[in-house]
């Protein structure tokens, strides 16, 4: 039993002493350092800032960039995170809400330290009191700013601008009302409460002189019914309705203006490459997300007596058909 | 993004592949019609496919009869195809055009304080940097000090530069000037601080077609039809023009 235990120690010292000697090794090893990029799970939203983010870094010498997937699953989280234990990330990149929580809860317990992180396509980022020591990102919505000009290359005459909108987007709807009055976009909104009172307020808005529509993010307004009726509304009125996102372009919207993913992931990556040149985290403000997914649709700018050919020049596509319509 | 899109006929004899991403737009499909009416007026088989990502266009390249391209592709690809300048695009009497670097508000007084800014632009591909470090900075290094913010379209970055979200943008004269035009509020606080020196505009180029001359014919006929002139428009250019040198 003691010469079992004698030579188990010396086994050991021997590892230690092999362990020792490839110190040096290791230590050059180290010089790579580690991005990680965690995506909440496997949509376009995450994958393409991710792809962009992983492009723009390729330049940059001793990086390597590890994009993971969580699935939108703690426990997958913690089983990624775990084998960075011995060798963790010097920045992670979070795409979507579940992956910026993650980096800000569960990677200080699993990794031993808090590690800094950016994160992009996180709506409402402020209700999750990220840390701003350690943390900064990319904002998820298009600047009103960017959405009014974008809009003017379709209706260059653009002063009133009619929506509907819940308490869920007051906050988009005040920023509206800003930058409008800078701009020279008076906002016409209506209030509603439920979705049930869409109906009468697009009524509302079609007796009030408008240049066109806007549909802004808001689950209480833009319910499938709701948009249809809005949609029927706006052509009857041959009024361009601005939407935002591309599947509202395919159902009848005019022009979507929407973040551009893998403008997303290069801004990122600028982010990152400021963080691993020593920049404080902390002097790093959200940013607002540059460039946009700008999109229109031909069918419909027909219905309603627009011609896109020459707004086409400022776009990322041009869509000819209409879900649904023949 | 990459748009493949029907062909003339199934018969059709030649593929002309054509990625000019600063000025076609979005509108492919429109593009491709009025090509396709075109060249059915001309009586031509010819099969139009422009595509819009620059990974695309050289994947199908090595399938195409002739290319129109700008010249910063050529110089990339025209040696390892054997790709046989034909002619050259012009606008307003002007056959090339310039790059420049624009300011913001709050942005570089000189092109030599980018370094560590944020700079809007659509990038050119892994050789991105060494075409700018040859066309502003004399063959230096600085296009490596700042970080390109990668943008789908040139309005992208003069709008980012315009609203303060970088320090400056990057883009040739030929979208400054269609942006200047048709948007001049957002360059109105956009200074030009550095430009680069001229280069072509963009070509119709042979690889290595079976009848070079019916082609050239062809294109330098557009601007004696309506479908050809609204082809022309779609390209923002006048005509098409025989340049020599490149």
């Amino acid at each position: 039993m003691i010469s079992k235990f004698f030579y188990g120690l010396a086994k050991t010292a021997f590892f230690a002493l092999i362990l020792t000697l490839m110190l040096p090794w290791q230590s050059y090893a180290n010089n790579q350092e580690t991005v990680l990029v965690l995506k909440s799970e496997d949509l376009r939203a995450y994958s393409e800032p991710a792809q962009a983010f992983e492009r723009s870094l390729e330049g940059r010498e001793n990086i390597s960039v590890e994009i993971r997937d969580i699935e939108l699953n703690l426990s997958q989280a913690r089983e990624i995170l775990r084998e960075y234990r011995d060798n963790p990330p010097a920045v992670i990149f979070a795409l979507g809400a579940h992956a910026a929580v993650v980096a800000m809860e569960t990677a200080p317990d699993e990794l031993g330290r808090e590690i800094p992180f950016v994160f992009a396509s996180v709506l409402e980022w402020e209700e999750y009191g990220f840390n701003t020591e350690n943390s900064t990102g990319i904002k998820a919505q298009v600047p009103v700013q960017t959405l009014f000009a974008q809009s003017r290359m379709v209706i260059p005459d653009l002063e009133r601008l009619g929506l509907i909108y819940s308490p869920e987007s007051e906050a988009r709807v005040t920023e509206a009302k800003a930058v409008g009055e800078e701009m020279g976009v008076e906002i016409v909104a209506r209030r509603v409460e439920e979705p049930a009172e869409v109906e009468a307020a697009v009524e509302y808005l079609s007796n009030l002189e408008t240049d066109a529509w806007w549909l802004p993010a808001d689950p209480t307004v833009v319910t499938v019914d709701n948009f249809h009726y809005v949609r029927e509304q706006a052509w009857n009125l041959d009024k361009p309705l601005i939407v935002y996102s591309e599947s509202f372009v395919r159902a009848g919207g005019l022009v979507s203006v929407s973040i551009n993913y893998h403008t997303v992931g290069s801004q990122a990556a600028a982010v990152v490459s400021d963080i691993l040149d020593g920049a404080e985290v902390s002097e790093l403000k959200m940013a607002e997300p540059v460039g946009t997914e700008f999109l229109g649709n031909s069918r419909v700018a027909s219905t309603i007596g627009l011609d896109l050919t020459d707004s086409a020049r400022f776009m990322d596509r041009v869509l000819d058909e209409i879900e649904g319509v023949e | 993004m990459f748009f493949w899109l029907p062909a003339v006929s199934a018969t059709a004899s030649e593929l002309i592949l054509v990625y000019e991403p600063y000025t076609l737009g979005a509108d492919m499909a429109g593009l491709v019609r009025t090509a396709d009416s075109f060249f059915d007026q001309t009586q031509n088989s010819i099969e139009f496919q422009p595509v819009a990502e620059v990974g695309q266009f050289l994947e199908m390249l090595p399938e195409a009869d002739y290319v129109v391209m700008p010249p910063w592709v050529y110089r990339q690809v025209g040696d390892e195809y054997d790709i046989e300048p034909l002619l050259v695009s012009e606008r307003n009497g002007q056959k090339e055009y310039n790059k420049f670097i624009l300011s913001g508000a709050n942005g570089p007084g000189t092109e030599d304080d980018l370094a560590g800014s944020e700079v809007g632009m659509m990038r050119l591909g892994d050789v991105t940097e060494a075409v700018l470090n040859e066309s502003f900075f004399a063959g230096g290094d600085d296009a490596y000090q700042f970080n390109i913010i990668d943008v789908s379209k040139p309005v992208d970055a003069v709008m980012a530069a315009s609203f303060g979200q970088v320090e400056a943008a990057i883009v040739n004269s030929i979208s400054f000037d269609l942006i200047s035009e048709e948007q001049p509020q957002l360059v109105d606080d956009l200074e030009i601080i550095a430009e680069s020196e001229a280069f072509s505009r963009p070509g119709l180029y042979s690889m290595g077609g079976s009848d070079e001359e019916r082609i050239i014919d062809i294109f330098m006929e557009m601007e004696g039809s309506s479908t050809g002139q609204e082809l022309l428009s779609r390209f923002q250019i006048d005509g098409w023009v025989i340049k020599n040198d490149f």
